[in-house]
């Protein structure tokens, strides 16, 4: 076994399963408590917004896990920035703000000439190493999480290990990493972590083929229509759709929107053509959730296509099978189409560098790397670290060496610490039940639409903003 | 643990057959009867039968109501004890405020207020019979205020709609079958039980019927909201509520909302002219915003101050919200008390802490908080600002406060009085509905409009019994009728 040094956790990411899930749970939490202690002492003083946590705290050293939770961010600290500065295009005050949260010093990049959020994103890209990624936005507000260039190259890392054997499970993808193409079943370009993964993924196991990467919608998904997708929504469940305002860029936009609508059918066409001229009945690793698969299906059903792949293929399902408002009959249409590849569910978030696959025994196991916290709902009391309990996740991801990734999730986990019982897959170290869902979700509003919901109220933002300029042209 | 509420209608107790509901916090559930299985008993069957209540006259309905009232005591009424038991576990608010709101619940059924009430709203003359109207024309027009058959859609973030809407439901001489909401089903039952315990058969109490159903539940408003059951909804609470009913609405069916609304607060430039008048300032603004601990739509969330924005305006601001945040903290617990905030709210105002330049928080514990904006603009959750979290917004000019209100704004505290009368016309126009001397927000005028409009006349059917005399009204056959110079009153 390599031996693996609490210096550099962003290492541990590279170690196969067999490796990383057989580290004895003492020395995982020995690494981890040194590689806290180490990221925090890295970080403290080149991150404000952590520097003003740990004061408030009163926190100047970590000396055990448990000191890291009065430092775990509610998520909602990424959307803290005033709305206005969108609304009024005051790109330079969203980039201070967002320099709160990097250890990347923004000072020297001049956004006063953005007038949209697609724009400020383009920025970044070209005058930085941080690779901001922005939510769904179905709040109505968008977060943005600053990852860096080297969180990216771990993103590939944890993609990659997801494929890794594990004795007595079935292998997800058929072939190597490198000879699946992914299927993305969503639009090639934007701003969300898969957006941003692909250009990773398609340079460090494509050798930069872009070939390798197919798309269903060719288009890139806009950040600023995400924004306003998310802001009708809560507008419209407030009785105040009415009342919403859309940036004069947007309005100017209008057309190319209309165009992009009216070439859906083209693009699913050529989507079709790029699979059957080379895909069919080979193996490929799609990237994708229920509902989207079950549009991919009926998209193949009125071209008369079924069958399109080899059955060892991977297909991530997203967050699961259930609470989607599907006609019983999807998971037959799925199958027919894609050709009966198993569905594989997974778990993560934006925040963490990459999601854990259900194992065979269906838990999902989390890798040494991500550090799992559990706290009580009600008062944000941690809960000891033994035995199973369910509670608000939290984790840090030690991958993180640019930005602090210690968050509070809005999920409710059941959670085993893997002291007193095993999950009979043989994994060691903690790992989370199936049965995972949003409080929001618990206490009867559900205001959020998971990543599976974003395509469906991007198009309908894309109709309001139609509807809305056509209405007063 | 348990509760159990009983469906009653029109002064009968209907037990047995029950459904288990969920409350809104802290898992609580109640039990009460399948308003399914008496579906055909809860509307009024013959609208005839609202004669017997329009054969009283207003002063026995409140000498009805006065009774009632000076039984509704916390420390001897059995039901009203056990809705308020209910009521500290679901609504949201400290003991020590639901129990001083349980304690003067009656205060409410005080006949002067009843009689002030009924006379400024309608006009006792039209509730107790025919007012002749002269008309140009010559036509006497008798007019006449009756009641309708109604249904009461709660809300129960206070207790007081439920008092509220007896009230006026008596008053206006209607039937009411109210809905209760799943965070308060007891308190409009106990006061209906106290009733029945006075008198049953009291026509009072004869139209009165209290069920709970889930809201959307088609089995029961697909039978109820029906023109030949029912003529009017008054509908309190939000979107999702009205959302349910609006599918049943059609000609024949009126349909009266008490919005959710957000109130607000503006403070002239006047109350930093001297440390007596911040003081003052702060001591009314603290009672706007924390008095029932800011749950009530009348509550401010965000106050305007015109400090400026420079540095001294800003400083200025900042003085007033250490003021004002020890000015909550000295409010006495019957009016306000130190209450957790929401999780998303805390992670909110923990994240302008962590991570804003444009805004300072002071407190932001259970003591509440004060979150000062350091630019003219509110922080973007304020509709999510409760349990004593106020947002100051300093401003330039007064324009920036007048251009923030919108259809859903209510309340607006203004300091001094002088400004409030050279804003108020333009903050109507944008939306305001009412506008209240800085400090008696949460001590509305009951007796006035309410939500910019007058429920209690919408409530009411207006008939009018048109007598004309041929010799003074010419028929409209008449030759003299076509050249009559009086406007043709022909409805085509």
């Amino acid at each position: 076994m390599a031996t693996i040094s609490a210096d550099r956790p962003e290492d541990w990411i590279e170690l196969p399963q067999a490796e990383i899930y057989a580290i004895p749970l003492a020395d995982q939490q020995r690494l981890q408590r040194e590689a806290l202690r180490g990221r925090f002492a890295q970080l403290v003083d080149r991150i404000p917004m952590l520097r003003q946590l740990a004061q408030e705290q009163h926190i100047i050293e970590i000396t055990e896990i448990a000191d890291i939770a009065p430092l775990l961010v509610p998520h909602s600290a990424l959307k803290s920035y005033p709305m206005s500065f969108l609304e009024n295009g005051r790109f330079d005050r969203l980039t201070q703000w967002l320099d709160g949260f990097t250890a990347y010093d923004l000072s020297g990049v001049d956004a006063r000439g953005c007038d949209s959020i697609d724009d400020w994103l383009d920025l970044l890209d070209a005058r930085t190493d941080v690779r901001v990624m922005h939510s769904t936005g179905t709040s109505g507000k968008l977060s943005f999480l600053p990852r860096g260039i080297p969180e990216m190259h771990k993103m590939v890392s944890g993609q990659r290990r997801q494929f890794d054997p594990w004795p007595g499970e079935r292998p997800l993808l058929g072939v190597p990493i490198e000879a699946a193409p992914v299927i993305y079943t969503q639009y090639r370009h934007g701003g969300m972590a898969q957006h941003r993964l692909l250009p990773f993924l398609r340079d460090a196991l494509f050798g930069g083929d872009e070939d390798m990467i197919i798309a269903t919608n060719p288009t890139r998904f806009s950040a600023d229509v995400a924004s306003i997708s998310g802001r009708l929504r809560v507008a419209e469940s407030r009785g105040e759709a009415g009342m919403l305002k859309i940036a004069p860029r947007l309005m100017e936009r209008r057309e190319a929107f209309l165009r992009d609508q009216a070439r859906s059918g083209e693009h699913w066409d050529a989507f079709f053509d790029r699979i059957t001229g080379r895909w069919t009945g080979r193996t490929v690793s799609i990237m994708g959730h229920v509902p989207a698969l079950h549009v991919l299906a009926l998209e193949a059903g009125k071209r008369g296509l079924s069958g399109l792949f080899a059955a060892d293929s991977f297909v991530a399902a997203g967050g699961g099978m259930k609470g989607h408002d599907l006609p019983e009959s999807w998971r037959a249409t799925v199958d027919h189409a894609l050709g009966g590849a198993a569905l594989v569910e997974g778990y993560g978030m934006t925040e963490i560098v990459a999601a854990s696959r259900a194992c065979g025994s269906g838990h999902y196991h989390i890798p040494a790397w991500h550090v799992p916290f559990l706290l009580d709902p009600a008062s944000g009391e941690s809960l000891p670290r033994t035995g199973t309990a369910t509670g608000r996740y939290g984790a840090i991801d030690l991958n993180a060496s640019t930005y602090w990734a210690g968050f509070l999730t809005g999920d409710e986990v059941t959670l085993h610490w893997g002291d007193t019982e095993s999950c009979a897959c043989g994994r060691i170290g903690p790992y989370l039940d199936k049965t995972i869902r949003r409080y929001t979700e618990k206490e009867g509003g559900d205001d959020k639409i998971t990543c599976a919901g974003a395509p469906g109220a991007h198009d309908r933002a894309l109709e309001f903003i139609v509807e809305n300029t056509g209405a007063s042209a | 643990m348990g509760f159990h509420v009983p469906l009653i209608i029109r002064g009968r107790i209907v037990e047995g057959d029950t459904l288990r509901f969920a409350m809104r916090r802290d898992g609580a559930a109640f039990e009460t009867p399948d308003v399914r299985r008496h579906i055909h008993a809860l509307p009024l069957a013959d609208p005839a039968d609202l004669a017997d209540i329009h054969a009283l006259s207003t002063e026995e309905i409140i000498a009805f109501l006065a009774a009632l009232g000076r039984e509704l005591r916390l420390d001897r009424n059995p039901h009203l004890q056990e809705a308020y038991a209910l009521s500290v576990r679901s609504s949201g608010l400290t003991g020590g405020i639901v129990r001083h709101l349980y304690a003067t619940l009656g205060d409410l059924f005080s006949a002067a207020f009843i009689r002030e009430l009924a006379d400024n709203a309608i006009g006792i003359d039209y509730l107790d019979g025919w007012v002749p109207r002269p008309m140009a024309n010559g036509c006497v027009c008798n007019i006449r205020a009756f009641g309708a058959r109604a249904v009461h859609v709660l809300a129960g973030n206070v207790p007081m709609p439920s008092a509220l809407g007896i009230i006026r439901n008596a008053i206006t001489r209607s039937d009411a079958i109210f809905k209760t909401p799943s965070n308060d089903p007891a308190t409009a039952a106990a006061i209906a039980r106290t009733m029945i315990a006075m008198d049953p058969d009291h026509p009072v109490t004869r139209h009165l019927s209290i069920a709970y159903w889930k809201g959307g539940d088609e089995a029961v408003e697909a039978e109820l909201y029906r023109p030949d059951r029912i003529e009017k909804i008054i509908a309190w609470g939000g979107q999702a509520s009205i959302t349910h009913i609006a599918r049943y609405i059609q000609p024949g069916i009126d349909l009266i909302t008490m919005d959710p609304k957000l109130s607000s607060s503006i403070v002239g430039r006047e109350a930093f002219a001297d440390d007596r008048s911040m003081h003052d300032a702060a001591v009314r603004l603290a009672l706007d915003i924390a008095y029932f601990n800011q749950q009530a739509c009348a509550n401010s969330r965000v106050t305007y101050v015109e400090t400026g924005t420079d540095a001294a305006g800003l400083a200025a601001a900042n003085r007033f919200g250490t003021l004002l945040f020890d000015a909550i903290q000295a409010l006495p617990e019957t009016c306000s008390a130190a209450a957790p905030l929401d999780t998303a709210l805390a992670e909110e105002v923990q994240a302008l802490r962590l991570a804003s330049f444009d805004h300072k928080v002071i407190g932001g514990g259970a003591e509440g908080a004060v979150i000062l904006s350091q630019i003219d603009e509110p922080v973007d959750f304020a509709p999510l600002l409760n349990n004593r979290v106020a947002n100051l917004v300093p401003i330039d000019d007064l324009d920036i406060a007048v251009r923030s209100v919108t259809s859903y704004t209510q309340s607006i505290g203004i300091y001094p009085d002088a400004l409030k009368e050279r804003l108020r016309d333009r903050l109507v126009f944008n939306g305001a509905q009412r506008l209240v001397s800085l400090g008696y927000a949460c001590k509305a005028a009951m007796a006035g409009p309410h939500d910019g409009m007058e429920p209690l006349r919408r409530m009411c059917k207006w008939i009018s019994d048109e007598s004309n005399d041929p010799s003074v009204v010419p028929l409209l056959s008449s030759p003299k009728a076509t050249t009559d110079a009086q406007p043709r009153n022909e409805f085509a």
